[in-house]
């Protein structure tokens, strides 16, 4: 018998163990202790369970896993994207300031009520995107003078950070009365998920989401140098701009539905790389998988980390996110700065 | 003959201050004490203060039961009695403007246990006595704090009819509702997407469902955190919420808690949690509301 084990399959085995293990640990874990047969009972069977049991992880539990799910892959792959974008290994949509600017216009439609069209979604996620675009462009108006200089990227992005993080403060001083459900959702959490959100959300994320794998190649592409695109035939300016309008829309959903939630987005494509340094093909599908996974296991631990009381998960992913961010940076340092 | 009048004037005014100054320090030398502050401060106050900023709404709720006159500044937060609100404010609690406070010209600054030591130490500088005053959490600490504060401001009198007052009231509730069957109850500290917060066992609000004999549904739990699993599980009978921030409004259209059985059967109800959430005068006022919500028609 004769093993062909290589670093692809343990890894692509590994990542089935590991994701089945996760929901099911999302499934089966929180404040209120379910035991073993009792989940499996109401997964199963549906009998010999107690009501309020089987509504947690019919109506709390599994909502939560499956939004988590959509926004851990729309985050991760939004950050593999950026970080061909700009070509630029330290960007994500948190660093650039992109998820500040749609918590933004999430506060401005709830301070404001404009909660249009069904219960308030489509009105936050409108105005959620228009802010996120804007800070988008700058960026990208930024970035692209600049040939994505490392340092101006990073700083652009701290200084829209900082100028959006303030005006939504400012909005909330102003409007003391909505500051409980906005101030704190700002770092981000699943505990609210409904299945109505996901069914509103989801086909538009799922959809963005093939948009923007189906884009494999040219973001290859957009790697190379600007004269060997066009050479190829890839308007390098138009098909930047679209992904970045995608990525951004899908940005802003994720925002809109789970607050800003960060580095996400810079960790899961940076480990993606380090094993498999090859073509979008492969990096965007795995940046997605993992990127589930791993905001999952996060909001577990937000779950469970302090007893009686679940944290919001933007806590979690920035104590793993800040020194891997250092770790990254110095890394960099040497080739881009 | 306006100019005779006007150095007249001036003769005047600068005589007055020159007795009264002689007179202020008469009084300064027999009628300040040193008195030890809940932050353990020595400091030196006037014996019968009668201008009188205070830095925290409960401070402010007492002394207004005491004796209003002798306020002459509260916090942005303190809103109880209503003619409070007629009084200059000093900005926010933690951080107050101290340039505000010196204008007031106050004789004593008192705050609560929400006031930064430091920042009285800044007051304390500028040759305004400046104090902390707080107690335990719990109606027999707001008991000391009023009966403290009146022994301050010069009405001890006052303070005890007022303890006195409250003990009525709180034994007749506790009397009454010693024998009457609890429904289940969540009292909201917290709600939304960062997280649930409840009054544990252990907690003065917590002790105030036990002295009344209710049963509080986060009576395990100990301290403020609590989840939404756990709500879910339990399903009150009633729940409580702030009437303040628009809350009941926000909680009852928020999923999941619109699934609760109490939202359902319409059985949220408000309350002014100031009374319970403020170590003061309307602790025993607050009590009897909480009793009134959780016996309904028995009580």
């Amino acid at each position: 018998m004769n093993f062909r084990i290589n670093k692809a399959s343990i890894f692509i085995i590994t990542s089935i163990i590991l994701g089945v293990f996760t929901i099911f640990l999302s499934i089966s874990k929180g404040s209120v202790k379910i035991p073993f047969n009792e989940v499996i009972n109401i997964l199963l069977h549906n009998e010999n369970v107690q009501n309020s049991h089987k509504f947690i992880i019919i109506n709390l539990r599994i909502p939560r896993t499956i939004s988590a799910i959509m926004v851990g892959m729309s985050l991760s792959l939004c950050g593999a994207i950026f970080q061909t974008l700009f070509k630029n290994p330290l960007t994500e949509p948190y660093l650039l300031g992109i998820s500040s600017g749609a918590a933004l216009g999430v506060t401005i439609a709830s301070v404001f009520n404009l909660f249009v069209f069904v219960n308030g979604i489509w009105g936050t996620f409108a105005f959620s995107f228009i802010f996120a675009l804007l800070s988008a462009f700058i960026i990208f108006t930024l970035a692209g003078k600049n040939k994505s200089s490392l340092l101006i990227l990073l700083l652009s992005g701290l200084a829209i950070n900082f100028f959006f993080s303030a005006l939504n403060s400012l909005l909330l001083y102003f409007n003391r009365d909505k500051l409980q459900n906005i101030i704190f959702w700002q770092m981000g959490s699943f505990t609210l998920s409904s299945y109505e959100k996901i069914l509103y959300t989801s086909p538009i994320m799922i959809i963005l989401i093939i948009i923007l794998l189906s884009k494999s190649k040219e973001l290859d592409v957009l790697l190379l140098s600007e004269d060997t695109a066009k050479s190829i035939g890839v308007n390098v300016k138009k098909q930047r701009i679209f992904i970045l309008i995608i990525t951004t829309l899908l940005t802003s959903i994720c925002v809109g539905i789970a607050g800003t939630i960060g580095f996400i987005g810079l960790i899961i494509p940076h480990i993606v790389k380090l094993i498999f340094p090859l073509k979008h093909r492969i990096i965007l599908p795995l940046s997605l998988y993992l990127g589930a996974i791993f905001t999952l296991f996060c909001d577990v631990i937000a779950r469970l980390l302090i007893t009686n009381t679940e944290i919001p998960i933007g806590i979690i992913t920035a104590l793993f996110g800040a020194p891997f961010f250092i770790y990254v940076l110095k890394k960099a340092k040497a080739n881009i700065l | 003959m306006k100019k005779i009048l006007f150095i007249f004037l001036f003769l005047l005014v600068s005589l007055n201050s020159v007795f009264s100054e002689g007179s202020k320090e008469e009084i300064n030398i027999s009628k300040t004490s040193t008195i030890l502050d809940s932050y353990q401060r020595e400091v030196k106050i006037p014996n019968n203060p009668k201008r009188i900023i205070s830095l925290g709404p409960n401070i402010t709720e007492i002394i207004g039961a005491l004796n209003f006159d002798k306020l002459v500044g509260r916090t942005d937060f303190c809103d109880f009695p209503k003619q409070v609100l007629e009084l200059d404010s000093i900005g926010n609690i933690t951080n107050p403007n101290i340039e505000k406070i010196v204008e007031l010209n106050p004789d004593l600054v008192i705050g609560s246990a929400h006031c930064p030591k430091d920042v009285l130490e800044s007051i304390t500088k500028l040759n305004i006595p400046a104090i902390a005053l707080y107690d335990d959490n719990s109606i027999e600490g707001s008991n000391k704090l009023i009966e403290q504060i009146g022994k301050i401001i010069n009405e001890d009198e006052k303070a005890i009819s007022i303890i006195e007052e409250n003990n009525k009231l709180i034994k007749s509730i506790i009397q009454k509702t010693k024998d009457l069957e609890s429904k289940s109850a969540y009292y909201v500290v917290g709600f939304g997407s960062w997280g649930d917060f409840s009054c544990g066992g252990d907690t003065y609000i917590g002790k105030m469902f036990d002295l009344i004999s209710a049963d509080n549904i986060a009576k395990n739990v100990s301290g403020w955190n609590y989840s939404i699993e756990q709500l879910i599980e339990k399903d009150p009978d009633i729940i409580i919420i702030s009437k303040y921030f628009d809350s009941k409004n926000q909680f009852i259209n928020t999923y999941p808690y619109s699934t609760l059985k109490a939202v359902r059967e319409n059985k949220v109800y408000e309350i002014d949690n100031n009374m319970l959430d403020r170590q003061g005068v309307r602790n025993a006022q607050g009590l009897l509301e909480l009793a009134k919500i959780i016996y309904q028609d028995e009580f």
